[in-house]
């Protein structure tokens, strides 16, 4: 495995896709690749947000817990980024996230990616279509949701 | 012992008369031998060489004869002690002359002995006048020794009385000898004739008066050149102190140019110093002149008038060449006399303290530590400026517990705290301990019950345990008695002689009683204890896994550790986790080690073999040139510089990316794109410079870490064999700067942690450290080596000032030192600052617990509720404003009803402690429902507050 494919996969991801082939090989190149095996915890919900995680090869499982109760909320595969959201507003991990297979992903350090979003605009930009795509589903699913 | 003398030469005599005075005998035995081998020569030449001796033309005379003659009120007889030898002429120079050369051996041997007396007396003052400087320093209040700056203390010990003790050897010795000798051809002159001798006198007068008149001047200039040298001592001291403050200001050109200005005015002193200097030994030189000139016409015209013989005019001016050296020397000796003695002034002024008093010992420990007691009554503190630190504050403790001097930082608190554990020691008012006024007590009686912990620790470039039984190195040992090893006799007799203390430094000093245990094993076990209180203990256990050992201090451990290898490989294993690390394989290229790592394969000792020189060290060079290697991995250096290069631009210089991730720092950027442009260009003009640089950064490659798949397994095995060529080859010149691996053998250059893991833990795998770690403290559990990881983590060194420690990590150090005695009352003054608020908080129960039946005071701002307390004290600015017994009860806050409650508890903390109920805090168990009355109105009034809200 090499920073090569791992700017292949990193193209799969939505929020990379119009990004120059060096500032992806840049991104990969600082950050840390790491592979879990099936039941592994990438983080604990509440934990501090250190880093975000690009998904490059597998699927992982998003848990909420309160209280007592644990609620499998999704899963999510190549290509998707998670932890974002904690290190973008500085709080929190909202959700535990599990390795749902063997996974491969890219640990993206706090400075470096707030770094990268200084640097190229259209990362920023990037970023935030995706979240404002998510705020759009979720708007979407509180539509659906019967009163 | 009492003060250093303020007259310099009081002191020398008070403290080496019976040198002195031996060295003077000594002096006064060699005068006779002296005069006897000026006068041999004589003898040589009229007896033996001219014949006088051989009267009569007798071929041999008796010589040596010794005859004891009487004087005539005993019957003036004669009595031949010996008869003398029979010699001839030739074998009478002979022996003269072995005589004269024997003569010789003896004055130069006394010579030698009397350089040898002075020099070794002087050694001995000089190290007595610099202990008892620094003894007199400690003697200097808290607040009188903020005013030293450290740097001229130093420089004043240390070089300003280094001449004074070259010249107390000739203090006393020098102006008697001299003085007899001037002395001596003073009067030949005068018995020859009275007018000479009186010339000769005046101009030796004049000289001795106004030569010295001159120099006062000179020494005027020597004085200011000694403080100004002193001060740029200091300022030199300062630059280096704050260094960071000179860097974040970029005021480096203003330091300079202050220190420039400084060394231009001690020049000119210099100058001028110089100026009369040679002015003085001008004037010194033509009076030397003139006398001969006044010998010349005064005594040639009584020779002419027949009033002096031509005889005795020779013998006058052969005297006189005798006079003006000796005469020279003692004005000499009187400028150094003169020096010397404003040095020593100088210094002596400055390290005027008196001896503080003996004071009292500690009536009643035992008491204290059952049942400490503390009456603070009308303390006020005020600081140099005038300003009033605290005021009139009044207060008991009565009890053991925790008493909380609370309020907002400044509010004084802290002040009390810090007088209560005589840190400050100028106060009005008076603070009692069990009974005894502690202003009154012994120096060092009250730490003997009480340890005192501060905001800024201060630490010593030593080891973390050194520093943590510093608190404990308090019991003198006892001096073993008789026979001693001669080494240890003569060391401590020079100790006696220079009144410095008898007992050498050392373990021995150490109070484990004081602490508890018995030997030092139990106590590095105790200090593990405090910093697992204190939350250190798994700093700790890293610092040990950090920490080095020298396996040929202690070969089993090392051998033991190595074995430690196998189980560590073996849990792993047992774990499924052996993916986790890969071990150290002579033959085997490790890819999660750098390029550089794997070739050296050892651990650098020193410079020589660090990565950033292996590519220009000539002996690597020549290894790597063997089979191409070196060829292959400057291909490697150079793609990676192109991805570099490729991947960085854009980002601008300064960026943190660079210093984190890339090979290279942005500077370098334009310099690789050079030696790219170059190496690309068709006619291959690198340089082997180029070629230095791109191997260089070849060997930070880690395949596995960078993924940038530069490494084929070709390159690799040329690695390994270069590898193995390396370390047979290796000239014996540089055998000793490197340690290779050895899976079998124990790599002293390697920390711990290296050692036992004899490998590198593989990146890309998540929690890869953190499993690793976790195998590994439970493997040297159950081998049972963790306490000795401990243990090497308390032989860490901690740097000047703690420096290579955290903050938290040298609060810690500093709170351990005052647990670790077991004192019976513990102060804290602001001493958790370094913690964040949750560790402080949990560390502050912790010594709370601890302390339960003893006396914990603490003045921690922003903690003043942290824990429940059994006494309360609250201050703002300066006063006192509420005593509060127990629970944990809301602070007092807001300035509502601040002066009644003021008023209300002047009047409850004056009274006399213990008579009326709710005064003081009298009794623990009664607290956490019966709050005092004011607290209670506290309660109400937050209750109030949280209604209006």
């Amino acid at each position: 495995m090499t920073i090569e494919s791992e700017v292949q996969s990193l193209r799969q991801v939505s929020m990379f896709r119009d990004i120059d082939p060096a500032k992806l090989k840049l991104l990969a190149f600082t950050s840390d690749r790491l592979s879990y095996d099936k039941g592994d915890i990438l983080f604990h919900q509440h934990e501090i947000s250190d880093s975000t995680y690009v998904i490059v090869e597998g699927k992982v499982e998003v848990w909420l817990s309160a209280g007592n109760e644990r609620i499998k909320v999704t899963e999510l595969g190549e290509g998707a980024m998670v932890g974002e959201m904690g290190v973008l507003i500085d709080q929190p991990r909202s959700a535990t996230i599990v390795a749902g297979s063997h996974v491969v992903a890219l640990k993206i350090g706090r400075e470096i990616f707030f770094d990268l979003l200084r640097q190229f605009p259209q990362m920023s930009l990037a970023v935030m279509r995706d979240l404002a795509r998510r705020l759009d589903a979720t708007n979407a699913k509180l539509l659906a949701v019967p009163r | 012992m009492a003060k250093i003398d303020k007259s310099f030469f009081r002191y020398v005599w008070r403290n080496s008369r019976r040198e002195q005075i031996t060295i003077l005998a000594i002096v006064l035995a060699s005068l006779p031998l002296y005069f006897w081998s000026l006068d041999l020569p004589k003898s040589i030449v009229n007896d033996a060489i001219q014949g006088r001796a051989f009267k009569n033309g007798s071929a041999t005379i008796k010589a040596f004869k010794i005859v004891l003659t009487l004087p005539d009120f005993l019957g003036g007889k004669s009595y031949e002690l010996f008869n003398g030898l029979d010699m001839e002429r030739v074998s009478y120079l002979f022996a003269l002359s072995m005589l004269f050369f024997v003569l010789v051996l003896i004055n130069g041997g006394f010579k030698w002995l009397i350089n040898l007396q002075k020099g070794v007396m002087g050694e001995r003052m000089l190290r007595r006048l610099r202990f008892d400087l620094v003894r007199q320093l400690t003697w200097f209040a808290p607040e009188e020794i903020r005013g030293i700056k450290p740097a001229e203390a130093a420089s004043m010990i240390n070089n300003e009385v280094e001449p004074i003790g070259v010249f107390i050897g000739d203090a006393f010795v020098q102006p008697a000898f001299l003085g007899t000798q001037a002395l001596t051809a003073l009067v030949y002159i005068l018995v020859q004739s009275v007018w000479l001798g009186i010339a000769a006198g005046a101009i030796v007068a004049v000289q001795g008066i106004i030569i010295p008149i001159l120099r006062r001047e000179q020494i005027r200039l020597g004085k200011r050149r000694q403080i100004a040298s002193r001060q740029l001592a200091g300022r030199i001291g300062e630059i280096v102190e704050s260094s960071p403050a000179i860097r974040a200001h970029a005021t480096d050109f203003y330091e300079r140019s202050e220190i420039g200005s400084r060394l231009g005015s001690l020049f000119f002193i210099r100058l001028d110093l110089y100026n009369r200097k040679f002015a003085v030994k001008f004037l010194n030189n033509l009076l030397a002149q003139l006398t001969p000139f006044f010998f010349y016409t005064v005594g040639g015209y009584l020779a002419l008038k027949g009033r002096l013989d031509v005889g005795q005019l020779v013998a006058v001016i052969a005297a006189y060449r005798d006079l003006p050296p000796p005469v020279k020397e003692l004005i000499d000796w009187d400028q150094q006399r003169n020096d010397v003695t404003v040095k020593y002034e100088q210094i002596i002024e400055q390290f005027d303290v008196d001896e503080p008093e003996e004071g009292e010992e500690l009536a009643s420990p035992d008491e204290i530590a059952r049942c400490p007691r503390i009456t603070v009554d009308a303390l006020s503190v005020i600081d140099p400026h005038g300003t009033p630190l605290v005021e009139n504050v009044t207060f008991s403790i009565d009890q053991p517990g925790h008493v909380t001097l609370a309020g907002p930082p400044g509010s004084g608190g802290e002040i009390v705290a810090r007088a209560l554990a005589h840190q400050i020691t100028r106060w009005k008012g008076s603070i009692c301990l069990n009974g005894q006024d502690i202003s009154r007590l012994r120096s060092g009686s009250l730490a003997r019950v009480m340890a005192y912990a501060g905001p800024e620790p201060v630490l010593f470039p030593s080891t973390i345990r050194d520093n943590v039984v510093y608190s404990l190195r308090r019991k003198p040992p006892e001096l073993p008695g008789p026979p001693l090893p001669k080494e240890e006799a003569t060391r401590r007799h020079e100790a006696e002689r220079s009144g410095n203390p008898l007992e050498a430094p050392g373990d021995d000093w150490l109070d484990f009683a004081a602490a508890g245990v018995k030997d030092a094993a139990e106590l590095d076990h105790r200090i593990l204890e405090l910093f697992a209180l204190l939350g250190f203990d798994e700093d700790i256990y890293r610092l040990g896994l950090l920490g080095k050992i020298r396996a040929a201090d202690d070969e089993q451990l090392g051998q033991q550790f190595v074995a430690m290898r196998e189980a560590i490989r073996k849990r792993l294993a047992e774990e499924g986790k052996s993916r986790l690390v890969e071990p150290f394989d002579p033959k085997r290229y490790n890819s999660n080690s750098t390029i550089g790592e794997n070739l050296l394969f050892g651990e650098p000792v020193g410079e020589v073999f660090a990565e950033h020189n292996l590519p220009s060290n000539p002996y690597v060079s020549k290894v790597i040139e063997a089979d191409g290697l070196a060829t292959r991995l400057a291909a490697i250096g150079l793609r990676l510089a192109e991805m570099m290069l490729e991947m960085f631009a854009g980002v601008q210089a300064g960026n943190p990316l660079y210093e984190r991730f890339s090979f290279l720092a942005a500077s370098d950027l334009p310099g690789f794109q050079e030696i790219v442009n170059r190496s690309r260009s068709r006619r291959r003009s690198e340089t082997s410079a180029d070629r230095d640089k791109l191997i260089s950064l070849a060997l930070a490659y880690i395949e596995p870490r960078h993924r940038l798949g530069l490494l084929d397994e070709p390159t690799r095995q040329a690695i390994v064999s270069a590898r193995s060529r390396l370390r047979e080859m290796i000239p014996k010149s540089l055998a000793s700067s490197v340690e290779f691996y050895d899976p079998s053998a124990y790599c002293n250059a390697a920390p711990v942690r290296d050692n036992l893991l004899f490998g590198r833990i593989a990146y890309g795998i998540a929690n890869a450290q953190e499993q690793v770690s976790a195998v590994m403290k439970s493997a040297l559990a159950d081998g049972g080596f963790l306490n000795t990881v401990y243990r090497i983590g308390l032989d860490y060194q901690i740097g000047s000032h703690g420096r290579l420690l955290f903050p938290r990590q040298r609060a810690a150090v500093d709170l351990a030192r005052c647990l670790v005695k077991n004192p019976a009352i513990l102060v804290l003054d602001d001493a958790l600052r370094a913690f964040p608020g949750m560790e402080a908080k949990a560390i502050l129960e912790r010594l709370s617990e601890e302390f339960k039946g003893r006396l914990l005071i603490t003045a921690l701002p922003g903690l003043d509720d942290a824990v429940p307390f059994d006494l309360k004290v609250s201050f703002d600015k300066g006063h006192l404003v509420g005593v509060d017994k127990g629970g944990e009860a809301p602070a007092a806050t807001g300035e509502v009803n601040l002066s009644a409650r003021d008023a209300a508890e002047e009047k409850r903390s004056t009274a006399p402690s213990g008579e009326t109920e709710g005064q003081t805090w009298s009794d623990q168990s009664e607290q956490p429902e019966q709050g005092s009355p004011d607290a209670k109105r506290e309660d109400e009034g937050a209750v109030q507050r949280q209604v209006a809200e």
